[in-house]
């Protein structure tokens, strides 16, 4: 209950006090102390209204401390899993660096020399090959985390061109950037890392569709509203809140290559310019992933 | 005979199956090489030897490889060093540089990888000669650049460039006159891993110009070469 319904609650119970005392008055004959007598109750009951309204609000305001006391609590807990998290992710790395080098430079060496026809050794450096970019991945998942912004002032249109440019596919994606009846206003951000972002989402939907998908990109209601949508093979409903988590890949794509990373990075990046990801899915229908950055935010 | 065999190259790590794998794949690019497996180590090896390259691990034992580079440099050895870094993170790079490496591999790489980033440093020493490859300070006119902080200013004024228009700069500003193609540029700028293209090298040039009042029709500093990258066109003094 808000401090605001608690603090009526006090008053309604204190006018209502007054109301009832003010009833018993009514009845009360014209002499003094058979009025002093009436009056009495009608005090008690205005003394105790104002009493349980005091303790309600008292016990409120206890309980609110303590909510913030536990939210509080909540909140350190939070930031001590997710440095917890980095710091592991940062020893696995440095742990995993070394050994990976070790067999990445063999593997040339064995290549170059004896091993030269062995298709075994082709197979085996393929699966180091996906080690060392499942590092990098989640590497570059914690710095972004913590990196510093370069924020500078981007042409929405301008960097929409160089994600339809970076992944060679002009025919197959459809970019439709609003200039009636105004132009979608410049946005203020780290460039590199919203390239990032919205190639990560744009080649998703080239990858798990065959056909075209649009990129539209909106200026509504003070936002920047960015959609990308494809009619590809869709995520299935129960897994849609999980596909933005580290290293999840959905229970219909596992035929396809992906490092279970792509969408987690959009997901900082998007949250790190204080906007959100949302996506919106139908199996066998297609998926929109919205990007929505509020321009005071960023 | 092999084309390499005339120039040394010195690897430094602690782990013995780097360190002895990377040996033979360098010896089998034809180059002399040398190992030695902590910084102590490896600044007995370059005071009795002389040395083309150096190929440095950061995190070893007894000296980490900052240190060595930091000593090497303060000695007014310039022999130039491959600092093989840990970490991705650009702040990591950065401080490579800043200890006076001339380039960085981030671990883990692949010999080819390490093989042609050795080729690229000893060209670069072949063509620009050492002042200002790998001067701290570069002056060009007006234009003032100092890479250990990473500031430049024009005429008194200093001027803020985002990171990467800042390595874009001090990149072509080391190399005078030298067409620099932007898929070089990508990759010394950016690194390896970056899904970025050509277009984010024109976006950095254009910020570029645009804080340098320089105008890509009639350039003071940075012309376009059609169809290949950039080139500074000024000259340029090492401080």
């Amino acid at each position: 209950m808000t401090t605001r319904r608690i603090t009526w609650l006090g008053i309604l119970i204190a006018l209502g006090g007054v109301a009832l005392a003010l009833i018993l008055r009514s009845f009360t004959p014209s002499s003094l102390i058979v009025f002093q007598i009436a009056i009495a109750p009608a005090v008690i009951v205005l003394l105790l209204a104002l009493s349980l309204s005091a303790l309600i609000l008292g016990i409120h305001l206890i309980s609110r401390r303590q909510q913030a006391r536990i939210q509080n609590a909540l909140g350190e807990l939070h930031d001590s899993l997710e440095s917890e998290r980095r710091r592991f992710i940062q020893r696995l790395d440095h742990e995993m660096k070394n050994p990976l080098t070790a067999i990445q430079v063999q593997l040339d060496n064995l290549q170059s020399g004896e091993g030269r026809d062995l298709p075994v050794v082709e197979d085996v450096r393929k699966q180091v090959g996906r080690l060392t970019s499942l590092l990098r991945g989640l590497r570059r998942l914690v710095d972004l985390e913590t990196r510093v912004l370069e924020i500078e002032k981007i042409d929405v249109e301008e960097l929409l061109n160089e994600v339809v440019e970076l992944l060679q596919a002009p025919e197959r994606i459809q970019l439709d950037v609003q200039h009636i009846p105004w132009s979608i206003p410049p946005i203020y951000g780290d460039r590199e890392l919203l390239l990032v972002a919205f190639r990560n989402l744009v080649q998703n939907g080239l990858r798990y569709s065959g056909d075209v998908i649009q990129v539209r990109a909106r200026h509504t209601a003070g936002h920047l509203v960015v959609e990308i949508i494809d009619t590809g093979r869709g995520i299935p409903a129960e897994e849609l809140h999980l596909v933005t988590e580290e290293l999840y890949r959905g229970s219909n794509v596992h035929d396809m290559p992906g490092s279970g990373l792509g969408l987690s990075l959009v997901k900082i990046i998007v949250e790190r310019h204080g906007g959100q990801l949302e996506i919106r899915s139908r199996p066998e229908k297609g998926t929109i992933a919205t990007v929505q950055i509020a321009y005071e935010q960023s | 005979m092999p084309e390499n065999v005339d120039t040394t190259i010195l690897i430094v790590d602690d782990e013995d199956a780097i360190r002895s794998g990377l040996v033979s794949a360098l010896e089998r690019a034809g180059f002399h090489v040398l190992e030695a497996s902590d910084g102590q180590q490896a600044l007995d090896v370059i005071e009795a030897q002389k040395l083309d390259l150096i190929v440095l691990d950061i995190l070893m034992p007894v000296l980490d490889g900052r240190q060595v580079c930091r000593k090497l440099r303060q000695a007014e050895n310039w022999t130039p060093v491959l600092m093989l870094t840990q970490i991705e993170a650009t702040g990591e790079k950065i401080s490579s540089l800043e200890e006076g490496a001339d380039d960085y591999l981030n671990k883990p790489f692949d010999s080819y990888e390490l093989i042609a980033r050795i080729k690229a440093l000893l060209r670069r020493q072949e063509v620009a000669g050492r002042s200002v490859q790998m001067a701290h300070v570069l002056v060009s006119g007006r234009l003032r650049l100092e890479r250990e902080t990473q500031r430049t200013w024009l005429e008194d004024g200093e001027i803020a460039l985002s990171n990467k228009a800042f390595g874009v700069l001090a990149h072509l500003m080391s190399r005078p006159m030298v067409i620099v193609s932007r898929e070089q540029l990508l990759d010394h700028v950016w690194g390896w891993d970056d899904p970025t293209g050509m277009r984010t090298v024109d976006v950095r040039v254009a910020e570029i110009r645009r804080k340098l009042g320089d105008a890509a029709t009639d350039p003071e500093f940075i012309e376009t070469v059609a169809g290949v990258g950039y080139r500074f066109i000024a000259e340029v003094a090492s401080e």
